[in-house]
């Protein structure tokens, strides 16, 4: 060997290797690409809170823009705003965000456990009812809550109960904080739902039985086994409601903004739109504080959150709760239920729908015009019915653009994410990966719109101004969802042996064609279960994207909250219903189609991935 | 056929060792084993010929390629390495038919279709599947699966086979059955063999060439029957062999005789030249076993009878040890009995206690 080639020995080595194990390479790229689009915009609103913005020109002349300030935090905390900008909000933001959470994590543990512990009659029928807000926007219900008890004191005239009852409900019934909690509380008990369901399935087993046979009383055993074995999971309900409800946007606007009720999100709304950036991104942060804080509590108490809980599936069952006598009431009660949260509202909204004039709820004034009317000028604002409608046939195919190319994506990065996470398992790239995919998680999704907004309204590094783009609101969604789908890529790639990779590698197969015809067959009900995951969230999500919209990128939900700013409830109820419709059939579609994997019987089903990231 | 040379490789897992400065050639067409209990390095050493693991030191060459040598910065990955790998799980692909698990990595090479269909039905006939090409694995019972991994190494003909521990997972009356199999395997092929187990029986049957491992270096490198007749180390002596050697300590005279504790052996020859502590290791078939008195015997107490059918184990006690005796046929006593034992010198292997190394005359 000449000594030149010695000399380079080591690096062409270096090389060589690196070369030989792409999971590696693609790990690297990833934790740079992610790590770029998740800390860097956090970093960017960090400047922005402690630096002088435009906006900040009018009350400080001597300010220079961009020179370093407390000047925000001054104001929000201490200034003689503080009470309305901050103070409140904050008040009302943590007493929704507890009543929300102590509501529906009681109803959802409550629901799951007549669902899979007891012989309820239809069981099996509710579960699968019970599950189906989340296919919905959650500001369904406050929608509905409107048509039902508005009050004509504040726009929009009458509700359904004044006309009908002849009584005019008061403010705090028919806005603000109860309103707000019972809608928030009656549409996220389903993730609390899906949670504890998946727990209870999966620690319905050995363990329990093995108490059983050692001969614990029921009772111990309840207290001994089961809830030590559900708390995990009770944790991760609770911080999953908790984070959402802080960064919900549609409910406590529709129905605070009237009353100038307002929570964190509708005030970093408020503060962004009046391009107060400063202190939007400082009330921003404050929400990302709190959702870490409470992450950290929550874990306090809790515990160390081990995942005593096995995803892999339903298990076998143990013998039911008799519910006896309760039977029947009960099936009496959670019908109820079923028919207000899920019925009731989808039937309101096509009520307001079919209303030839707004708040007048008498037959006479039915009519099909805001489905398949053209423009006539005396009705509303002239906007022709949604079926000729181009403003909404342009906002729905956007919203299917979004959904489509945001779930592709998310299915791509889950897989390689997964891959990367798991066949990197102990090296730094690895746990560097899995934190930052995790990420997004701890953002309230007003919180992250907000941020994302503060960085690319500029060109920044290589990329261009996004603001106004579509691209932007493909970004945040893919950004949002990737906890969901990294988890189920990272929980999909572990069940695929390594031998199975490292069989076709000796045998020749290159990477690429590995990834092709081996890991992705194998990990496709996991990728499907999370593009389906991102597909729903990316068609029904108003928090994340109402601040980034404009007119040219309108989607769907967007243009809703549009509609029912501007009096239209015809059409914020037409566009609502078809909305839900299609989430449902694209659901549909995909279970049926994807259903019968070769070897599992796991379906690929948007909760399975949703459960995935709470362990 | 391709020799297999790895010199000086050694490899840790974070500070803990898997192998240590490891040289190891296997002829061309050999079939050598590596024997070791669980974690001496087997499968490490088996995946860094297969190159699913780097060497932190060393060189790996097959053939007259040189595929990892860290110094000249040459590293050829496992895609290009050529050669064939049964592990322990068969690893066939669930999602794919038996049909298809043979021929992938054909198609892969861009074999034309008549040669990939040619080497699919002679691979399936060989293994007799051939009536099983559309079926998952899943629908396979273990012994099927297993013979669907070995058909697709036929199909590839590669001019190396690795196995680790390929008979691990099926049941007693299959694994005979397999053995067989592989060993045909390896003759059709006549490529030069890595196979990988812990079991002694697997490893006295099957190979040309045995090499026992401990605790990530080579013991001993010899014939199946050098393994178990001249052990170069106790470890070696100890693990080959069921039941278990007679491991025996005792005391060189310096006249020719080891004195042990029950009894003195003259043995003609010095194992070695200073007097001291000595190990002494003789096979419990070895030992002469009877009954009744006989001259020159030591008498020792029966504590355990295991008879198999055809022969008998005994655990025996004597004034000052213990003994396992290996007798043939059926033998009918109960504990406590007296029974009367004799050595063969010749048949003893002496090692040193201190360095566990073999002392020879
Ligand atoms: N991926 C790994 N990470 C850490 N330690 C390992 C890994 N693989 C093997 N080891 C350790 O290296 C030693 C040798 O392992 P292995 O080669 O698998 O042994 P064998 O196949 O002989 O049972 C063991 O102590 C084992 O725990
Ligand atoms: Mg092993």
């Amino acid at each position: 060997m000449t000594t030149a080639l010695t000399g380079r020995a080591p690096l062409v080595f270096a090389l060589r290797r690196l070369g030989s194990r792409p999971e590696i390479i693609l790990g690297a790229i990833l934790t740079l690409v992610l790590g770029f689009l998740v800390i860097t915009p956090l970093a960017e609103a960090l400047r922005d809170a402690f630096t002088y913005q435009p906006y900040d020109l009018a009350y400080r002349r001597d300010a220079e823009v961009g020179a370093f300030t407390l000047f925000h935090f001054e104001r929000i905390f201490t200034g003689q705003l503080s009470l309305a900008l901050f103070y409140r909000p904050f008040l009302n933001s943590l007493i929704v965000g507890v009543g929300v959470t102590a509501i529906a994590i009681v109803v959802g543990t409550a629901l799951a456990w007549l669902m899979i512990r007891t012989d309820l009659p239809g069981r099996s029928f509710f579960g699968f009812l019970a599950v189906v807000p989340y296919m919905m926007p959650s500001w369904v219900l406050a929608l509905a809550w409107l048509s039902l008890f508005r009050n004509s004191r504040y726009g929009g005239g009458e509700g359904m109960v004044t006309y009908f009852f002849d009584i005019e409900p008061p403010n705090w019934f028919s806005y603000g904080m109860l309103p707000i909690v019972i809608c928030l509380a009656l549409h996220y008990y389903a993730y609390a739902f899906l949670l504890m369901g998946g727990a209870m399935e999966s620690v319905d087993s050995e363990l329990e039985e093995a108490g059983a046979t050692s001969g614990i009383s029921k009772f111990r055993r309840l207290i001994l086994i089961t809830v030590p074995l559900l708390l995990p999971a009770l944790g991760s309900a609770i911080v999953m409601t908790f984070i959402r409800v802080l960064g919900t946007f549609g409910t406590p606007a529709l129905l605070g903004l009237p009353v100038r009720f307002f929570t964190f999100s509708t005030q970093i709304y408020a503060a962004l739109k009046s391009r107060n950036a400063g202190d939007g991104f400082v009330l921003a942060l404050v929400l990302v504080v709190m959702a870490i804080l409470f992450i950290q509590i929550n874990s306090r108490i809790v515990g160390v959150r081990k995942s005593f809980v096995t995803l892999t599936g339903k298990g076998f069952r143990r013998r039911p709760v008799r519910l006896g006598g309760w039977r029947w009431p009960l099936v009496g009660m959670v019908s109820l239920f079923m028919v207000i949260v899920v019925a009731f509202p989808l039937m309101i909204l096509a009520w307001e729908s079919l209303m030839l004039k707004a708040n007048d709820y008498s037959l006479g004034n039915l009519t099909l015009h805001f489905w398949i009317g053209g423009a006539t000028e005396s009705l509303q604002t002239g906007d022709p019915g949604i079926l000729n409608n181009p403003r909404i046939h342009e906002a729905l195919w956007n919203s299917l653009k979004l959904g489509i190319s945001a779930s592709i994506f998310n299915g791509l990065l889950g897989l390689l994410v997964g891959y990367a996470i798991v066949r990197g398992r102990g090296s730094l790239m690895a746990k560097a990966l899995e934190a930052i995919s995790f990420a997004p998680y701890i953002f309230p999704s007003i919180a992250l719109g907000a941020i994302y907004i503060g960085i690319f309204a500029q060109s920044y590094g290589p990329i261009p101004a996004l603001y106004g783009t579509f691209a932007l609101l493909i970004l945040i969604t893919v950004v949002k969802n990737l906890p969901f789908t990294a988890r189920t890529g990272v929980a999909a790639m572990h069940q695929i042996d390594k031998s199975l990779e490292e069989t076709a590698r000796v045998q020749g197969i290159g990477w690429f064609r590995r990834m092709w015809q081996i890991i992705l067959p194998m990990s496709r009900s996991g990728v499907v279960a999370g593009m389906l995951l991102t597909f729903i969230s990316a068609m029904r999500e108003l928090s994340l994207i109402v601040l980034l919209v404009t007119p040219t990128t309108m989607v769907l939900p967007g243009l809703i909250y549009g509609y029912q700013e501007q009096n239209q409830p015809q059409h914020s109820g037409a566009v609502s219903l078809l909305l839900v419709i299609i989430i449902f059939i694209v659901n549909g579609l995909v279970r049926l189609t994807t259903g019968q994997s070769f070897s599992s019987r796991k379906k690929p089903d948007a909760e399975r991935a949703e459960r995935a990231v709470a362990h | 056929m391709e020799e297999i040379k790895l010199r000086g490789v050694a490899k840790a897992y974070g500070r803990a060792p898997a192998v240590r400065d490891l040289d190891l050639t296997v002829s061309p067409g050999e079939f050598l084993t590596i024997l070791g209990p669980s974690g001496c390095g087997k499968t490490t050493t088996l995946r860094i010929v297969a190159g699913l693991e780097d060497p932190d030191r060393g060189q790996v060459q097959l053939g007259s390629r040189l595929v990892f040598c860290r110094d000249q910065g040459i590293l050829v990955p496992p895609e290009h390495r050529q050669l064939g790998l049964i592990f322990q799980s068969y690893a066939l692909w669930p999602h794919m038919t038996v049909t298809k698990n043979i021929t992938l990595a054909l198609k892969e090479k861009r074999l034309p279709a008549d040669e990939i269909s040619r080497r699919l039905d002679d691979a399936l006939e060989r293994v007799q599947l051939g009536s099983m090409r559309e079926r998952y694995p899943s629908e396979l019972s273990g012994g099927q699966q297993q013979r669907v991994a070995v058909a697709r190494l036929i199909a590839l003909k590669p001019s190396i086979l690795l196995m680790d521990e390929p008979l691990s997972n099926l049941d007693a009356v299959l694994r005979t059955e397999m053995r067989g199999e592989l060993r045909r395997l390896h003759q059709d092929l006549r490529a030069t063999t890595i196979y990988v187990t812990h079991d002694q029986v697997e490893a006295l049957t099957l190979s040309d060439t045995i090499v026992v491992m401990n605790d990530g270096i080579v013991e001993q490198r010899a014939t199946p029957y050098d393994i178990y007749h001249r052990p170069e180390t106790l470890f070696v002596a100890e693990f080959i062999g069921d039941p278990r050697i007679n491991r025996l300590d005792g005391r060189l005279t310096g006249d020719g005789r080891v004195e042990f504790g029950d009894f003195a052996l003259g043995l003609g020859r010095d194992p070695s030249s200073k007097s001291g502590i000595i190990a002494g290791a003789v096979r419990p078939e070895t030992i002469s076993f009877s009954q009744s008195e006989k001259p020159g015997a030591i008498r020792v107490t029966i504590d355990s009878i295991q008879p198999t059918g055809s022969q008998t184990i005994l655990h025996t006690s004597g004034p000052a040890g213990r003994y396992t005796v290996l007798q043939s046929g059926f033998v009918r006593a109960k504990p406590g009995d007296p029974a009367w034992i004799a050595f063969d010198p010749e048949a003893f292997n002496f090692f040193d206690p201190s360095t566990g190394r073999r002392l020879d005359a």
